[in-house]
């Protein structure tokens, strides 16, 4: 059990993260637990809006307001994230345990600045890393994401998206931190440099040795690259365990719909399925398990009670459909 | 462009403008001032065209403060007094009128209008003031007047050069007493001698004069008059208040002529800011409609214009030419430059969107795009902007007319507040003649930058998050 | 850098361009006006110059000699000349600054009529008044706009905001009357006037008075535009930091003081920057208006002076074409200082406001 323990690098435990707006309290996300080790990458997978950033910016501490960790535990590296002041944060856990690559790449860089004082602004502030060492440890980055020295001397408007994106992963390994996530890293590019990136992400994967997590609503791209798959909707995560098992055999209402609205290549459009109906409201969710009203398999229970989260073949479903004791 | 669509976008920018707080109570100002300007034919009769003729003005006091002073500010004032009838008629020749002053600050001026019939060819005329202490004050003392005709008028004021001199010698009269000493008093024209026929006698009767309370007897006699005449024969005790908001030091009600200032202002402003929003539409949508070189020349074109500033040709051509016209001309000629080039820049965007949207859809003409996509959306933008153009515009006329620049046949705060100026109005404290005016202008202002604002949040709900 | 060179270069002659246009306008507008005046000036002259012909003269010769005198004087003027011409050369008259004589000097106190001379003379005051009154509007203001950003959403923060709508929509000169009424009249802690302005020769005197004039002016135009300039900076700013670079800043472990001084104001420098200069080259106008109110014998003194002399054209050209002068040498400041701070503005780009 120890030896376990050591190997965690990502310990989250029961996260409650919620936004109290003025129109009420958005529980963006309840009750959030996963583990990762080492070298493992885990791919978070839901609909628009079901709280996949949140939990990304939960772990960075991140929050922004009017939103705040309400319970909970998150431990990166060893470090116990909730408890830490905004100043030990910045320290001592953003970008040295754990960086992240924003969604919405097209203005994720300052314009007036140029791109090589952006890249070094870590280590300057949080490793005193300056000039020429720090340009060095800066080109190493950029090999790796295939990107020409020549683009750090730019400006942001003077790079395509695809390079920016490149940039600001590279940007993101920079101090080699336990966890790199990457809130959909591809979203804002047309498909071909997507596939690129992804491509050049999967090489880096097996090259580095960080633990990554992939935040996506297109569960086709999680398919090569993460261990683990958590499916989210609604601000839980209802499926949770390896990705082979759930790809192969998805337990959830939800995930099943979710895989099969996946095209595939000899299948017939109109096979396709969707879902009926929208994601609730996060201030007022439905009672009993959120993904009833638009489930097919629903009874009862489902519109009465929360489900608990049942061990089935080691992966964890959130659905009572898988309630033995009762 | 589809009625329906500017219907069904009106409505819903209407429903979400009426949450809006702030845009409500400046919308409730611009309504307040709409219906005043509109209704000033009856609440400010004979004023438009008349505001610098002095006939209009004379029967009202000068410098009046408005009647609610008295609630604010210490001492009690005068009111505005007129006597059609006399209290008193002996025989035939003597009439007088009673004043019961109250007042802390007791009239400021007293003129006797008199009219009569006489078979003789002149008349005597004497009046006198008789104080609650008893003492006479002889105002006239038997002046000649001439008949015509068989009949006669006059007319006197305590603020003639007669009138002064009768009060001075009153006031020197008591002020010798006091002081028996004194070789060098001081003279008629250094001290104020309006008050002195009301103030308390006693040594500071020259100098910082005391109301004196009471019953006051105005006593008129005719040597040799047949009647008076009722038409011609009255008296007006001028107040120390008048109206809502007082007067100017030439007579003139302020609260007339603030009602035309409203009219005005609204209508310099309307006006310059509808074709001024118009223009900028025009060319903003034409730029970006056509794009390409068309684009780039009027965009240059523009860029040179908006180099041009506003003020100097405005002054220079309301030097030339002093008429609330020019200054609409030349405001607008130079007011659409700023907004067409925003207008150009969202007409762009949109088109953009558009076409993307056209290649889905297919078959979108460019007329369609204009009139489906750019109109509805930019119309209530322009309509925005245009609330907000309105304080400038009217505040720069205003301005104007302070440097002397004001059309002379129009009321408008601007040219009331530069005869405040003219006339010391600040320095001797008529605050009424400095700040209500003014805040005419500040009220529309606030009316409309408020509305404006919550237009422009309405209409783009990214600037909600301010 | 030669990219920044030509920058500067077309932009100067871009003003250049605009400033001869106007003046141009100008010269149209006026120039019948001017003419008129002309023509009075020469029927005075003529008037003095029949009257100084010798006795002996018959009435032919002293008719046919006002005639010649006439015709020459016109032709000095150049009366005669096509309106074209006319208005062509009253622009280059005011293009190089050849203003002219004023008509009326007694009311300036001016060494010479000259009207270079008299603008020379009170165009410093304004200058004084008006720059310091800049200075500390622009440079306050965007402190306070700063820390507003930063407490966004607060009842300080609010407060602010409510604050620079209200001034904003004042007439700068109405609350000038206002502090007079309340500072000069009621409390009587300042001059009401500036009238008489103190004398050089005072010595120590000198100064301590020009402040006591300059405070209410001073005071007046601070305080009417520093909210509308806090005001305006907060939106700039909040909208910067609501920006996902920031975000991602912050992230990277940039500490907060350098998001805020550095990526989030370098960022929002530029439109700051050039709309603090363009909102107090736009007040130009009011400030002229406020020195009238309070006596203040700087530029808008002396125009107010010059139109209510109803006669002395020189001088309100003059006047005029300073103010555009320094109108558009501020708009090509404002401009150059957009392109030198912001990377993202290229020659002959569009500049993104
Ligand atoms: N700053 C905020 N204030 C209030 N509510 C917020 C805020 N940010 C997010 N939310 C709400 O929290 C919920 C989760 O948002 P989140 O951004 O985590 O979704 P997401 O899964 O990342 O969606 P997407 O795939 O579109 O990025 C949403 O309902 C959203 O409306
Ligand atoms: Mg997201």
């Amino acid at each position: 059990m120890i030896h376990i323990k050591e190997k965690l690098i990502l310990d989250v435990n029961n996260l409650t993260t919620h936004y109290f707006t003025s129109k009420g309290e958005v529980k963006a996300l309840d009750d959030a637990s996963f583990q990762l080790e080492g070298g493992q990458s885990i791919g978070i997978a839901g609909e628009s809006g079901c709280g996949k950033s949140t939990m990304a910016f939960s772990l960075l501490r991140m929050v922004q307001p009017p939103g705040r960790i309400v319970s909970g535990s998150i431990r990166v590296g060893g470090l116990e994230v909730t408890g830490l002041s905004e100043e030990e944060a910045r320290k001592k856990l953003r970008w040295q345990k754990i960086s992240m690559v924003f969604q919405g790449a097209m203005d994720i860089m300052t314009p007036v600045y140029s791109v090589g004082h952006q890249m070094m602004e870590p280590l300057r502030y949080l490793k005193d890393i300056k000039g020429d060492r720090a340009k060095d440890i800066c080109f190493k980055y950029l090999d790796m994401v295939n990107i020409d020295y020549e683009l750090f001397y730019r400006y942001p408007h003077e790079l395509s998206g695809g390079q920016k994106q490149r940039i600001v992963i590279a940007t993101a390994l920079l101090l080699e931190p336990d966890v790199v996530i990457l809130d959909e890293p591809t979203t804002a590019l047309d498909v071909v440099v997507e596939a690129r990136i992804m491509n050049d992400l999967k090489v880096l994967k097996k090259k580095l040795n960080n633990g990554m997590i992939f935040i996506t609503h297109d569960l086709s791209i999680l398919a090569e690259i993460s261990d683990i798959l958590a499916i989210m909707y609604a601000g839980w995560i209802v499926e949770l365990g390896s990705a082979l098992d759930i790809y192969k055999e998805p337990k959830h209402p939800y995930t099943q719909k979710l895989i099969a609205a996946i095209p595939r290549l000899h299948m017939d459009i109109d096979r396709l399925e969707y879902i009926p109906g929208a994601p609730p409201e996060l201030t007022n969710p439905p009672k009993g398990c959120r993904f009833h009203p638009r489930c097919e398999q629903a009874f009862d229970r489902c519109s009465q009670e929360e489900p608990d989260e049942h061990d089935v073949d080691g992966v964890k479903v959130k659905c009572h459909l898988y309630d033995r004791s009762g | 462009m589809r009625f329906e669509d500017i219907k069904e976008r009106s409505t819903s920018i209407m429903r979400e403008f009426k949450g809006q707080r702030m845009g409500m109570l400046g919308f409730g100002i611009i309504m307040f001032l709409l219906i005043i300007s509109l209704a000033a034919p009856w609440l400010a009769p004979d004023t438009d065209g008349l505001w610098a003729n002095p006939g209009r003005w004379s029967d009202n006091p000068r410098g009046a403060a408005p009647t609610w002073a008295d609630y604010i500010l210490p001492g009690s004032r005068a009111p505005h007094d007129i006597r059609e009838d006399y209290d008193e008629i002996e025989g035939n020749n003597v009439i007088s009128y009673h004043y019961e002053n109250d007042y802390d600050y007791p009239p400021s001026d007293v003129t006797i209008f008199l009219s009569g019939t006489s078979s003789e060819n002149r008349v005597f005329l004497y009046i006198d003031l008789i104080r609650p202490d008893d003492i006479r004050i002889g105002l006239v003392n038997g002046v000649r007047i001439s008949v015509e005709n068989g009949t006669f008028s006059n007319r006197f004021s305590l603020r003639s050069e007669d009138g002064r001199d009768r009060a001075y010698e009153f006031g020197l009269n008591a002020h010798m007493e006091f002081h028996p000493g004194d070789i060098n008093p001081p003279d008629r024209d250094s001290v104020n001698t309006d008050r002195i026929p009301f103030a308390k006698r006693n040594e500071d009767i020259l100098l910082d004069t005391e109301s004196l309370k009471g019953t006051y007897v105005l006593e008129i006699e005719v040597v040799d008059i047949d009647e008076f005449e009722d038409e011609g024969t009255r008296v007006l005790f001028r107040g120390q208040k008048y109206g809502l908001m007082g007067t100017d030091s030439s007579r003139r009600d302020i609260f007339m002529g603030w009602v035309y200032g409203a009219r005005y202002a609204l209508m310099i402003g309307a006006i310059v800011s509808l074709t001024s929003i118009s223009l900028a539409l025009l060319y903003g949508m034409t730029s970006a409609f056509y794009g390409g070189w068309v684009d780039e020349i009027m965009q240059r074109v523009n860029e040179i214009l908006l180099g041009i500033p506003l003020f100097p040709i405005l002054v220079i051509s309301m030097y030339v030419h002093r008429s609330i016209w020019t200054f609409v001309l030349i405001y607008t000629l130079l007011g659409w430059r700023g907004l067409a080039k925003i207008i150009r820049a969202r007409g762009i965007q949109i088109r953009q969107d558009t076409y993307i949207e056209a290649a889905q859809s297919l078959g979108s003409s460019g007329g369609r795009v204009i009139t489906r996509h750019m109109i509805p959306q930019l119309l209530p933008y322009a309509i925005a902007e245009g609330a907000l153009m309105i304080p400038l515009i009217v505040i720069a006329e205003a301005g104007l007319s302070v440097l002397g620049l004001s059309d002379p046949t129009v009321v408008t705060w601007g040219r009331m507040l530069s005869e405040a100026y003219g006339g010391q109005a600040t320095i001797a404290g008529m605050w009424w003649w400095v700040m209500l005016p003014g805040l005419g202008l500040a009220l529309l202002g606030f009316g409309f930058i408020t509305t404006g604002m919550a237009l422009e949040r309405v209409i783009n709900p990214k600037m909600r998050q301010r | 850098m030669p990219t920044s060179f030509k920058y500067f270069v077309l932009r100067s002659i871009n003003a250049v361009i605009v400033l001869f246009i106007v003046v141009l306008m100008i010269a149209f507008l006026y120039s019948n006006m001017a003419d008129d005046m002309a023509e009075d000036r020469i029927a005075q002259q003529l008037l003095a110059f029949s009257q100084g012909l010798p006795e002996e003269l018959s009435e032919e010769e002293k008719e046919a000699a006002v005639e010649y005198e006439r015709n020459r004087l016109r032709t000095i003027q150049g009366l005669d000349d096509p309106f074209v011409e006319k208005v062509l050369r009253r622009t280059w008259n005011t293009f190089i600054f050849n203003l002219g004589e004023s008509t009326t000097n007694h009311n300036y106190q001016a060494e010479d009529g000259f009207v270079t001379t008299i603008i020379l003379m009170y165009l410093p005051r304004t200058i004084l008044l008006f720059t310091t009154a800049a200075c500390i509007s622009i440079f306050v203001g965007i402190g306070m706009g700063l820390k507003a950003a930063q407490v966004a959403g607060t009842k300080l923060d609010k407060a602010l905001s409510i604050f620079g709508i209200i001034t904003a929509s004042l007439p700068m000169w109405w609350v000038g009357m206002l502090a007079i009424l309340f500072f000069a009249y009621q409390l009587g802690w300042f001059p009401a006037s500036s009238y008489p302005f103190p004398s050089k020769e005072a010595g120590m005197s000198y100064y301590t008075g020009i402040l006591r004039r300059m405070a209410m002016p001073l005071g007046t135009i601070v305080f009417v535009s520093i909210g509308g300039r806090a005001w305006a900076t907060r939106n700039m700013v909040t909208s910067v930091l609501q920006d996902d670079y920031i975000m991602a800043a912050r992230a990277k472990g940039v500490p907060e003081r350098k998001v805020i001084y550095g990526h989030t104001l370098k960022t929002a420098a530029p439109p700051i920057v050039t709309s603090a200069i363009l909102s107090f080259l736009l007040s130009i106008g009011g400030a002229m208006i406020t020195e009238v109110v309070f006596n203040w014998p700087g530029m808008g003194y002396l125009l107010r002076t010059a139109i209510f002399s109803e006669s002395d054209m020189p001088v309100i050209m003059g006047l005029v074409y300073i103010t555009t002068v320094l109108w558009v040498v501020g708009y090509l400041v404002a401009d150059l200082l957009y392109g030198f701070l912001d990377p993202r503005v290229e020659v002959g780009a569009e500049k993104k406001v």
